[in-house]
């Protein structure tokens, strides 16, 4: 066997650009506009800060604990009985939120693509895709990551710059016309499209240079953040904020409005979706792979791969539970309260003040 | 080994059946490439007829409503590929003129039954153009249940354009174009042309749609029938999904100007009682709010444009500043009259802010339209709104 698990600092940022753009991509436009109208932008800006601060916390904690992931950290901080809790809150959020993931990636192709396409059959040849890459581990993961990485950005700044003309860029104005509570309020919701970050609690240990752990994460909030602003003004501009808030996926249908001029090419969908779908593999695999990985640091078995298809009906019967689309976004805003906050905001303060308190881990 | 061999194979057949995609499978030669789509009220007499034939169907009342009349124009393949149908291929080469038309109650009903009389499918993905019947849009209801069914369907582009037709949509599928075999690209070079020509509103159907339900108000390009020819001409101004009347031509090449929509056009004037051409290459427009007291609003547009002389009466010296100025000052004065025109008519006889006056406070004085915002609808006529005009001769050609 080649030795497969350590990942350098440039392959880490990648890994976190890809991971955390992913399916949020397309709603959240509409997301932050419901919040906070035209000050959506502002919304996604103060979002990408507070998940800087948290990942600041995470970096600061695994920085403790080198060789640990959740699992251990918080067995060794809370003790066994009481790190039960915390891996179960952990484990339920990741298995639910890639099979949420898994079903609206799924929703989507069946929506543009594949109109006839029963929506099992879509998820399923991904799910077998998934388990394929995930078994072979955190490095084979991020090197697919780094070679897509090129061709995405190329798409993605190709579909940017086509959707600028017939954008009416006044739609943004008034700049702070909606109230401070609600642009706070679109922060927190656009929270769900920046998580992701929070695999760094179980991957810490295979990245080779941990003290530029955070550095890595600003260059890939920099890039997302401004991927996101983009995406934002663009669909304000395209749309208003009236017909922002009635489109369910905003960026879907401001790809499906490009017109290249000049050109006999239309309906550039096709090739931007096509793109797409490795932008969702490469958020799902790696939650794929978190969960295998913390299942086997759970049990205390040295192979994760055995857990890749144990997992994977589960994650297949969860995608399946919501009935429809509004039920499946439902779902969605569940997790992200019930869960994701515990996950990336709680789970890793309490962990930090707590070793802190009781003088654990390693000092820098 | 032959373990191993047996292995590979069972999992390459398994996914060539999983990954062959055989649910969405159409030929090319399969689809019915669809161009245009126009819709119209079913004709009349054709509801009851219908009622009449469905009458002992239990349950059938709930499930009847206004009907609309749904023409599909798409090209002949083998046409276009310049083979004489000699085989004859489904009657396509009827269907080609006047295209085919279906009566229902929804737009996707329609699709279902042309799907059941055609040897194709139906494929949305390069619709171009959807042309609205007069009917239609004086039926709001009806109207945004159709333009429900565009924005919802996914197949749909947002880049079409939309066109309101004076009379009957269908007869747009009648015509046969000259210098051009498909009906859609006959429609999209005119309405190219035209856009230069600054008497339509070069709106796509995304824009449309945006400004309806941003403020209720909109407009779309007037298309009429002229025996062999369409003319796409004027503008149909809508509020509140239903069509409140047609600019002419003349009209909508001011309004255009005060929209902001306009680009490029052609004017002439009679200075000195000799007629001098201005052809407009450029036209820039903005908003100003000149009194922000509520009750009295006065909004400022100002209009600038940039062109050269094209043509003048023989024997006219036009090299000559004094002179040019002069046509400018001209220029400028009778712009200014028809833009007021147009204003007013858009403001007293039609209430509509098409022009986007209100849009304009919300953006750029939030605190006025705070004020406003709850009885616009009366305060809009009420307002001042006052076009200036800055032509600019910059070339007058090659002779003096």
């Amino acid at each position: 066997m080649i030795e497969n698990d350590k990942i350098t600092n440039t392959q880490l940022w990648i890994f976190i650009v890809l991971t955390v753009i992913g399916v949020g991509i397309f709603a959240l436009p509409r997301i932050v506009v419901e919040s906070a109208d035209e000050d959506g932008w502002i919304s996604v800006i103060l979002g990408g800060i507070a998940s800087i601060f948290l990942f600041l916390i995470m970096c600061r904690l695994v920085r403790k604990f080198p060789d640990d992931t959740i699992v251990e950290i918080s067995r060794k901080v809370f003790g066994n009985i009481l790190s039960v809790p915390v891996i179960l809150i952990f484990t339920l959020y990741m298995v639910t939120i890639i099979g949420i993931t898994l079903r609206i990636f799924g929703e989507v192709v069946k929506m543009t693509l594949l109109l006839r396409t029963p929506v099992e059959v879509i998820m399923i040849t991904m799910l077998v895709l998934v388990i394929w890459l995930t078994r072979y581990g955190i490095e084979p993961i991020v090197r697919f990551d780094e070679f897509v990485f090129p061709l995405i950005m190329v798409t993605l700044f190709f579909v940017l710059f086509f959707s600028i003309p017939r954008t009416d860029f006044s739609n943004m104005l008034p700049v702070f016309g909606s109230s401070a509570a609600r642009i706070l309020d679109g922060a927190y919701k656009a929270t769900y499209s920046y998580a992701g970050f929070e695999l760094i609690l179980l991957i810490a240990p295979q990245v080779k240079d941990k003290g530029k752990m955070f550095k890595s994460g600003i260059i890939a909030f920099i890039v997302i953040i401004l991927t996101y602003i983009s995406v934002v003004i663009l669909a304000i501009g395209k749309f208003g904020i009236i017909d922002t808030k009635k489109l369910i996926w905003p960026t879907l249908t401001m790809i499906r409005s490009i017109e290249v001029p000049g050109s006999f090419i239309e309906r550039l969908e096709g090739i931007v979706m096509s793109q797409w779908i490795i932008l969702a593999f490469t958020t799902i695999v790696p939650i794929s792979y978190a969960i295998s990985y913390i299942l086997s640091r759970i049990f205390k078995h040295k192979n994760f791969k055995h857990f890749t298809s144990i997992s994977i009906p589960i994650i297949y019967l969860i995608s399946l539970i919501p009935d429809n689309i509004v039920e499946a976004y439902d779902f969605l805003d569940k997790i992200t309260k019930y869960l994701e906050t515990p996950v990336i905001l709680i789970i890793p303060v309490l962990l930090l003040t707590t070793a802190v308190l009781r003088k654990m881990g390693a000092n820098k | 080994m032959s373990k191993k061999t047996v292995l590979i194979i069972s999992i390459i057949l398994f996914s060539a059946s999983l990954f062959s995609g055989c649910w969405d499978k159409v030929e090319i030669d399969q689809r019915a490439f669809v161009g245009v789509i126009m819709v119209d009220m079913a004709p009349p007499g054709y509801e009851e007829k219908v009622e009449e034939s469905v009458k002992n169907i239990p349950g059938i009342e709930k499930q009847t409503g206004k009907m609309i009349k749904v023409t599909y124009e798409f090209p002949n393949a083998s046409e276009i590929a310049g083979n004489d149908t000699g085989s004859g291929g489904g009657g396509g080469g009827e269907e080609e003129k006047g295209g085919i038309s279906s009566v229902a109650v929804t737009i996707d009903e329609t699709n279902r039954y042309i799907d059941s009389r055609l040897s194709r499918r139906l494929f949305f993905g390069f619709t171009q153009t959807i042309i609205f019947g007069e009917e239609l849009l004086k039926n709001p209801d009806k109207f945004e249940e159709v333009l429900d069914y565009f924005r919802r369907a996914p197949e749909f582009g947002r880049s079409m354009r939309v066109l309101a037709a004076e009379g009957e949509a269908c007869k747009v599928a009648e015509i046969k174009p000259k210098n051009e075999k498909l009906l859609f690209r006959y429609i999209r070079g005119i309405l190219e042309n035209e856009s230069s020509n600054g008497r339509i509103s070069d709106i796509t159907f995304n824009e449309f749609i945006t400004m309806l339900s941003a403020n209720g108000d909109s407009v779309m390009p007037k298309v009429t029938v002229k025996g062999d020819e369409l003319k796409i001409a004027g503008d149909a101004i809508i509020k509140d999904y239903k069509l409140q009347g047609f600019l002419p031509e003349y009209d909508s090449f001011y309004f255009n100007a005060l929209s902001g929509k306009r680009k490029a056009g052609s004017e002439s004037i009679n200075t000195n009682g000799l007629t001098v051409n201005y052809l407009i290459r450029n036209t820039g427009r903005s908003i100003k709010l000149i009194n922000d007291d509520p009750e009295n609003i006065e909004v400022g547009i100002n209009i600038e444009t940039e062109g050269v002389i094209s043509s003048a009466s023989a024997g006219m010296e036009i090299y000559d500043d004094n002179f040019i100025k002069k046509v400018e000052r001209d220029l400028n004065d009778v712009d200014e009259e028809s833009c007021s025109f147009v204003i007013k008519k858009l403001q007293k006889d039609y209430k509509n802010d098409t022009l986007l006056i209100g849009e304009y406070l919300r953006k750029h004085n939030p605190s006025l339209w705070n004020k406003v915002k709850d009885k616009w609808n009366e305060v809009y006529p009420t307002i001042k709104i006052i076009p200036t005009v800055d032509n600019k001769i910059r070339r007058i050609g090659t002779v003096k």
